[in-house]
């Protein structure tokens, strides 16, 4: 027992966190016509895919075909994209992967090496922020919108579908953010990775059903479209609130999730100290 | 007809109040406080063709804000201006083809190009002749020794001589009206001394009206015999130079030397305030009403070898002023 | 006035010429940006191939149609982000750190000299592919443009890049106002949604909408109608109408926030 058993009381071991994650809070709300603004132009989109649809499904009834397309109704159709902005207001962190790389690239990372804390999770914390006042403003504007979308959503969910449904918005942060982490540590060892991020980013739009329902693609991909981990940051959100997903089948397919998370940290820490090592040998 | 009239010129901000805190940054976000900022607050002057003036004052006191009016850049909320006769914020080309502004905290230059391209793109908008161009270019270059230097990257240039190229940059239309803003800001000394004489050189040999801001006491004492100080956004002083520390100090410097040590330090704090003391030697600072009581007292009293009355160092003065003493109303 | 418009000209040149040399110390970097566009097209072109994998027209639109209206779309939006995509963007940030000093002082239109200081060579790049998509589709139709209906064309292609412009442009220069508008980027793709589509699919409302205020249809469709044969004369004058229209609001509201500029120190 030493003389002076002092010790600095931590206010609790989070407490670090919550003060990244206010600060940057307050940093993005100062910029409040920006938010609002894009809170609202962020649905655009939706206006083409309703309207796009329509003549699509307007068509093919014409021409005397099936009303619905791989079982899903144009209803159904609209629903999906109208909750795939819920699914990537969870599984896209934009800014994270540069951030990542603008830090390993200009040595900035010693700032945070030399701190008590950890790196991935100081990433967390802050992107954190980031949504926290995107579902700040969403509160406002997500409500409304769907409430006149309201006649798309045919199926009313059942609780286990709702459960199912937030677990997976958990899984899909998890999966987008171990994912934007990993693409971002890549800077220790390519110099130019950051011009690839275009492609990077445009892989996932497209891999997690946002440009396309992954269920109407060819049906010899599916297996591996919809079980990639790509697929639960946008698709499987989506169909598990539309009733599409068998109950009985929804334990396994979170457990694949969490399967893919685990995987996904595991991949991440291992390349993190891969990195840092290659890092302090060629000096920061 | 004075080539520079500013009249009761102002400009003032509206800023946003931020409330402390997450809570605070929440409500913001729907309400919103101002608070009001005079960066300039009713300031004249008059500046006559070919004189080199000198713009004193803190950092914040609106030396920049007026400069940038003068160019055009902004708009003043009230008050007139007039440069060469023309309103400098309605931009006209006719004015802007005849004056310059120098900044030494922002660049003009292209970062990823040798400085000659940048200097190129500046005749091609200022129209000058080719004849004209080689003309400035190579007085230019040979009098600030950067002739070699104009094929290199301007990300790879040192500060010092990537201000001499915005100087060229600046001059290559040959403005009759020059801005400068902290010109040797951040510079060494070397450099620093090279373009102040420069400024002087040019100022002499052009005619070239320039208005200057430095917060190196040394730019303005060397290059301009009048200044004008400003602080709080209001103007405190026009004139010479020297007659700042006339107006801004009540006292001057006293400084002598003895033949024999006999003069004790008391004697000499009833006199004044003693900076310095030896046996032979003492300064002293005294009031200006006193200064001929006490060095008759001192002549007559003692047995003197030397005197010499000096007026108190002007960056003393200068602080003093800055400080917002009581000198100031 | 003929040397003013010369002079003006000149200049373009030279901007665009000192961008080539800086293009060319990162060429790496244009060859990702030139597949980046193209990996778009790609995703594009089989959300195409989806929908009329279910359908074999949409709203009177083949599949053929659809992808010459997409190459036009491509066309457009490349030259726009070519020259001016760059400027705009940039210009927020210059805006905001008042680095707009040293191009008010010049004598010349500051306007001018903000939008085309930047040139993208990658995007200027990619317009060919675009105009190499509209050739092999219309090959595919079988179809055959004449003289007029390429320049009619062109005219209307510039026409669109301009409109691109000034919508960009009068939003990039909201700064002035509120501060920041880092957003342009997500606003310029969610607006690019409505004219990678034909007008006809959209209710009466919405198409007058995209016809008058956001004239996303006026951008990619007018010129596309004229490559298929399906754009009415008095269309074409209501889109120049439109073009000049928007260009003077734009340069009316770039006077208007310049008075609240406040070229702020770094």
């Amino acid at each position: 027992m030493s003389a002076s058993s002092t010790t600095i009381q931590p206010r609790s071991p989070f407490h670090k966190y919550w003060v990244i994650l206010s600060t940057r809070t307050q940093e993005d709300m100062s910029y409040r016509a920006n938010y609002v603004f894009g809170a609202i132009f962020r649905f655009m989109p939706l206006v083409t895919t309703i309207f796009l649809w329509y003549a699509v499904y307007e068509a093919r009834k014409a021409g005397g075909g099936d009303s619905s397309i791989r079982g899903m109704s144009y209803e159904d159709m609209v629903a999906y994209y109208a909750l795939m902005f819920i699914a990537r207001g969870f599984s896209s962190v934009p800014g994270t992967m540069t951030d990542i790389m603008k830090d390993i690239k200009d040595g900035l990372l010693n700032r945070y090496l030399t701190r008590p804390m950890n790196y991935l999770m100081y990433q967390i914390m802050y992107r954190l922020a980031h949504k926290l006042v995107f579902w700040y403003v969403a509160l406002f504007t997500f409500p409304p919108i769907f409430f006149l979308m309201r006649h798309f959503f045919s199926h009313t969910p059942r609780l286990v579908e709702v459960i199912a449904f937030i677990f997976s918005l958990v899984i899909a942060f998890s999966i987008g953010m171990l994912f934007c982490f990993i693409i971002g540590i890549l800077a220790f060892w390519f110099l130019e990775i950051s011009t690839f991020l275009f492609v990077v980013m445009m892989i996932e739009f497209f891999l997690s059903g946002h440009l396309i329902p992954l269920n109407i693609l060819p049906a010899a991909l599916q297996p591996f479209l919809t079980y990639s981990p790509f697929g639960y940051e946008g698709y499987w959100p989506c169909v598990i609130l539309m009733g599409k997903v068998p109950q009985d089948h929804l334990p396994a397919l979170l457990g694949i999730g969490i399967l893919w998370i685990g995987i996904l940290f595991g991949i991440s820490q291992v390349m993190w100290k891969a990195g840092l090592k290659r890092y302090s040998a060629v000096g920061g | 007809m004075p080539i520079i009239e500013v009249e009761n010129l102002s400009k003032i901000y509206r800023t946003q109040k931020r409330l402390p805190g997450l809570g605070g940054a929440f409500k913001g976000l729907f309400n919103r406080k101002y608070t009001e900022v005079r960066a300039v607050d009713g300031v004249s002057f008059n500046i006559e063709e070919g004189e080199l003036v000198g713009f004193l004052g803190p950092n914040g006191a609106g030396k920049t804000t007026t400069l940038k009016m003068l160019s055009g850049i902004l708009y003043p909320t009230t008050g007139t201006a007039k440069v060469m006769g023309f309103t400098p914020w309605e931009r006209k080309n006719e004015y802007r083809r005849q004056f310059a502004l120098v900044m030494g905290q922002k660049n003009q230059l292209w970062w990823d190009l040798p400085a000659q391209e940048s200097l190129y793109l500046n005749k091609e908008i200022y129209g000058v002749t080719d004849e004209a161009y080689k003309e400035v270019l190579d007085e230019m270059t040979e009098l600030l020794q950067v002739k070699k230097l104009l094929g290199i990257m301007v990300r790879e240039l040192s500060l010092g001589e990537r201000m001499k190229f915005e100087l060229i940059a600046s001059l290559l239309h040959r403005p009759r009206v020059l801005f400068m803003d902290e010109p040797t800001i951040g510079l060494d000394v070397v450099a620093q001394k090279n373009i102040r004489e420069f400024i002087k050189d040019y100022n002499r040999r052009t005619k070239t009206t320039i208005l200057l801001t430095s917060h190196y006491m040394n730019d303005i004492q060397a290059l301009c015999e009048r200044v004008v100080v400003i602080n709080h956004g209001k103007k405190i002083f026009d004139g010479r130079l020297d007659d700042v520390v006339e107006k801004f100090s009540q006292s001057k410097i006293i400084s002598v030397t003895f033949k024999t040590g006999e003069i004790t330090k008391e004697k000499l704090q009833a006199m004044g305030e003693v900076l310095e003391y030896t046996q032979v030697k003492a300064v002293l600072k005294v009031l200006r009403e006193n200064v001929k009581k006490v060095s008759n007292e001192l002549l007559t009293g003692f047995d003197v070898d030397d005197i010499n009355i000096e007026e108190v160092p002007i960056e003393e003065v200068i602080e003093k002023v800055f400080k917002g003493s009581e000198v100031m109303k | 006035m003929p040397t003013t418009i010369g002079k003006y000209f000149r200049l373009t040149g030279l901007m665009m010429k000192n961008c080539l040399v800086r293009e060319m110390q990162f060429k790496s970097n244009f060859l990702v940006r030139l597949f980046t566009e193209f990996m778009w097209l790609v995703m594009q072109f089989i959300y195409i191939q989806v929908m009329y994998g279910q359908t074999g027209q949409i709203a009177g639109w083949t599949k053929w149609d659809m992808i010459i209206l997409m190459g036009t779309n491509h066309v457009i939006t490349q030259l726009f982000e070519g020259l001016f995509y760059e400027n705009c963007t940039k210009l927020t940030d210059q805006i905001r750190q008042g680095d707009l000093d040293f191009n008010l002082i010049k004598p010349i239109n500051t306007q001018f000299l903000v939008s085309l200081r930047y040139t993208d060579y990658s995007s200027m790049a990619n317009t060919s592919v675009g105009l190499f998509i509209i050739l092999y589709a219309l090959r595919q139709m079988g179809m055959t443009v004449g003289l007029s209906g390429v320049l009619l064309f062109l005219v209307l292609v510039v026409n669109s890049v301009l409109i691109y412009y000034s919508i960009l442009f009068s939003l990039s220069i909201w700064t002035f106002w509120i501060g920041r508008s880092n957003n342009l980027m997500e606003l310029y793709w969610q607006f690019g949604q409505f004219s990678r589509y034909p007008g006809d699919i959209y209710p009466w409302l919405l198409r007058r909408l995209l016809m008058t205020i956001i004239p996303m249809l006026v951008v990619s469709n007018f010129p596309a109608k004229v490559l298929i044969h399906k754009m009415e004369t008095g269309l074409v004058f209501y889109g120049f109408v439109l073009g000049l229209v928007f260009v003077a609001f734009t340069v009316w509201l770039w006077g208007k926030g310049l008075q609240r500029y406040r070229s702020a120190s770094s």
